[in-house]
């Protein structure tokens, strides 16, 4: 393995982020890549430079306090590797909470996955005294606003922006363990991401919400 | 009972909730159910901190080999989580399987600092029993403290059932077999008053030292009289436990998620320091040395990658330089971490030539800082502190770092040593602006030293254990020494001084009655003492009042060559005789060379009961 050889292989895998790591943070995640390809001896490819990095890349960052189903992380190789046998060394050396289900061979020139925009779902439990009917026109209602304002601190200022635009749609999924389950589609990526828990803060469903956790990722 | 109420609420709302989840990589949980001893090992400051801290690492290791014994960990929850534990009226819980404190048979506190002792009593009390041990019900679990805040175990006497002295690695397992042994015989139904019985078979075992089975006496004026014990068969001084040379160190280190003060993997090459410097207090308690070879290091270091995936590595012991094969250590170290794009650290370098070229051979493309500590700035000082670092040796390292590429050395030094005078403290400054020069030299306007300065406290079991803490105008007055010195282009200078001091002097140096002031401020909300933002002034004035005890009794007062010691029933195997010898010497700025280069009498190859006999002394 050197440090300098260039990458010839992108794998693209999909992974669970579980209970267990539900308060790991997004870059807490990426040196849990790092560290995990180090265990498994996968000859993973360097950025060029002053300070050589490991090229792994994940997908629309996942808010701490959140699991997920449908988690994306893109490692470029340096020897070719058959994918399979990528994720079976892995799934070894994963703690448990964090599971590859899928792998894909990717084109090395595709755009970052960081870059990409993408549309992303989250369901929450949440409680909720009354019929479905009434939880859906909550939820409607939220929809048919022109503009929901938040606030939002960033690098210690506060400032105000509209989550209206970046929220697609509002659902209820079903019921599970005395709660309904609610369903959310935002917007991630560079012009604007939806936080789910602004979502449910506004609509004064965040202090009943449990299990909040992403279902779905579609990139581009 | 297992923790089942909803964590998520309260660690949603807490900073860094990642300390409380646990499910780390290489972290053991075992089948509760069916593993008979079980043991939760807590460090009373935060994860972050306690996570980077060897010795809890070595014994959850050794634990957890064990089949019948679970080993489970627990750190001080911070402000916020402690007060959403409270208010949902649930325990403190281990990481591994949720279970509160009082489910377990043993609960073993480390106790490496005294500014965080108020947390060991947090732990207790939020993990659901008193943290007074003699107020502990008989169904709670074996309380246990070790670390080298144990070296001198009185001001925590009061929350201990008791203190393993020295180090653990064997210690505490015949401990732990010795209790396992005595629950099956149904010990802890039958024992009355609680665990009495076996407290007493514990303080036959080596190393273990049980305060309630001694008392302390004073005179009229407050000094202590002595310690004795007041059982039959109970030792009168308990020897410390060193292992006679070091077993295969811990490969499979727990992997933290969220990031750690030594977020790396840590291999221990050395423990123990010959240098004698005497203001440490490592320095004594370590004693012997005792070094790891090459093969051993660079197997565990292979074993350690590969079980981690750690992207550094980071040679543990107290005078890395030191190591008499440090070099081949280094060099096969170098070789195969080099393809794996994987870091050496070497921390704890003897300022010398020799360093730098071991620090060059570790650096691959960054070459970020070097740490020395020279410690003082006069030679008559360093002379009397033991520091064995002239100024040619300084100036020739800060020649060789700033000479092969290095833009910035850190320099470390104390204010307020023994015989300092305020000479002593402007040398700083002039040694200082001469490492600058160099750096210019060498480097022009890029060339950095950042000068580091912390305030001497007396530690028990050194040669200072006599002295008084600097008085506060002395201080300042050093302080603005320092300051003129040191307003030189390219120097950064930092000053730590929290204002617990004083009080880190007194709860080092404390006896048995300080035990009721760290209850009292612990009772007023003192937590995290060492931390600015929680450090609660007002609530250990009170105690202190309260008490009718002060802190400058115990931080400030010269002590006499005859007066007796809170820890002299402690016995590190160095001689009392030795560390007077020693403060003599200092007195008359007299150095004592390394013991490497020959014996220096401390006493300890003699008074430590080794297998066969052997010392261990180099």
């Amino acid at each position: 393995m050197s440090l300098d050889a260039p990458a010839v292989q992108r794998l693209r895998l999909d992974y669970a982020k579980g209970e267990p790591l539900r308060f790991v943070s997004h870059l807490d995640m990426m040196r849990l890549w790092e560290r995990a390809c180090r265990r498994a001896r996968l000859p993973i490819a360097h950025t060029q430079g002053f300070n050589p990095r490991p090229r792994i890349a994940l997908a629309c960052p996942l808010p701490t306090g959140v699991t997920s189903r449908a988690e994306k992380v893109d490692l470029f190789l340096t020897t070719r590797m058959d994918p399979r046998e990528t994720l079976r060394r892995l799934n070894a050396v994963l703690p448990t909470g964090v599971e590859v289900f899928g792998v894909a061979e990717v084109a090395l020139t595709e755009p970052a996955l960081m870059s990409l925009p993408a549309t992303v779902e989250y369901q929450a439990r949440v409680e909720w005294d009354g019929p479905a009917a009434d939880l859906e026109a909550r939820l409607r209602a939220w929809l048919a606003q022109d503009s929901v304002m938040r606030q939002r601190e960033r690098k210690g200022r506060a400032g105000e922006y509209d989550l209206r635009p970046l929220v697609e749609h509002l659902w209820v999924v079903g019921q599970s363990e005395g709660r309904f389950v609610v369903g959310m589609r935002v917007k991630s990526g560079p012009q604007g991401t939806g936080r789910p828990d602004e979502v449910l803060k506004s609509l004064g469903l965040w202090d009943s919400a449990r299990g909040l956790e992403r279902t779905a990722v579609m990139l581009g | 009972m297992s923790i089942v109420s909803d964590l998520e609420v309260i660690l949603r709302d807490v900073e860094k909730p990642g300390r409380y989840t646990g499910g780390e990589w290489n972290s053991v949980v075992k089948d509760w159910e069916s593993t008979p001893v079980k043991v939760a090992l807590a460090y009373p400051g935060t994860y972050e901190i306690g996570m980077s801290n060897l010795g809890l690492m070595i014994l959850y290791d050794i634990l957890n080999r064990q089949p019948d014994i679970l080993c489970e960990r627990v750190y001080a929850p911070w402000l916020d989580m402690e007060e959403g534990l409270r208010r949902a009226g649930l325990p403190l819980y281990s990481l591994e399987t949720r279970h509160a404190l009082t489910d377990f048979d043993i609960v073993g506190i480390s106790l490496p600092y005294e500014l965080n002792y108020t947390n060991a009593l947090t732990i207790l009390s939020l993990g659901g029993m008193s943290p007074l041990a003699a107020e502990r019900r008989p169904e709670d679990p074996l309380v246990i403290a070790g670390g080298s805040g144990a070296y001198n175990p009185e001001p925590m006497a009061a929350f201990f059932d008791l203190f393993v002295i020295g180090e653990g690695e064997e210690a505490l397992l015949e401990l732990v077999r010795l209790y396992a042994e005595w629950k099956r015989g149904g010990g802890a139904a039958s024992g009355r008053p609680p665990k009495a019985d076996f407290l007493r078979q514990a303080a036959r075992i080596g190393g273990i030292y049980v305060p309630a089975l001694y008392a302390a006496e004073y005179h009229a004026d407050g000094r202590l009289a002595r310690t004795v014990p007041i059982a039959p068969d109970v030792p009168a001084r308990v020897v410390k436990r060193v292992v006679p040379a070091l077993p295969p160190p811990p490969t499979r280190l727990i992997v933290p998620y969220i990031e750690t003060v030594h977020d790396r993997a840590m291999l221990e090459i050395q423990r123990g320091c010959t240098q004698g410097c005497r203001f440490c207090q490592a320095s004594t308690i370590y004693r012997p040395v005792r070094e790891r070879t090459v093969d051993e290091i660079v197997r565990a270091a292979d074993e350690m990658l590969l079980a981690t995936g750690h992207e550094e590595i980071s040679l543990v012991s107290l005078s890395s330089s030191d190591h008499s094969q440090i070099e081949h250590v280094v060099r096969a170290l170098a070789e195969r971490c080099a393809p794996l794009g994987v870091s050496i650290s070497l921390p704890s370098l003897r300022a010398d030539a020799f360093s730098v070229r071991l620090a060059e051979m570790v650096q691959t493309t960054r070459k970020t800082g070097l740490t020395f500590a020279p410690e003082a700035g006069s030679q008559r000082l360093r002379d009397a502190i033991n520091k064995k670092v002239s100024e040619e040796d300084l100036l020739r390292t800060a020649e060789a770092a700033f000479g092969t590429g290095w833009n910035r050395i850190k320099l470390y030094f104390m204010v307020g040593q023994p015989t300092e005078t305020d000479e002593d403290v402007e040398a700083i400054g002039d040694l200082v602006r001469k490492v600058v020069a160099v750096g210019r030299r060498h480097r022009g306007g890029r060339a950095e030293v950042s000068v580091s300065v912390a305030t001497f406290v007396p530690k028990p079991h050194t040669p200072f254990q006599w002295e008084a803490l600097v008085d506060d105008e002395t201080l300042r007055r050093r302080l603005d020494i320092l300051r003129r010195g040191l307003r030189v282009k390219g120097v950064q200078f930092s000053w730590h001084d929290p204002g617990t001091t004083l009080l880190e002097a007194a709860l080092s140096r404390g006896d048995r009655r300080v035990g009721a002031v760290i209850y009292r401020a612990w009772q007023l909300g003192a937590r995290f003492d060492a931390w600015g933002d929680a450090y609660r002034p007002e609530a250990w004035e009170q105690a202190w009042r309260d008490a009718g005890l002060s802190p400058e009794f115990y931080g400030r007062r010269p002590r006499d060559r005859d007066e007796a010691l809170p820890w002299d029933h402690i016995d590190i195997g160095v001689r009392k005789e030795f560390l007077w010898r020693e403060r003599e010497r200092c007195r008359a700025a007299t150095p004592t060379p390394d013991c490497r280069e020959g014996c220096v009498g401390c006493g300890v190859n003699a008074a430590l009961p080794l297998a066969g006999g052997t010392a261990l002394c180099p």
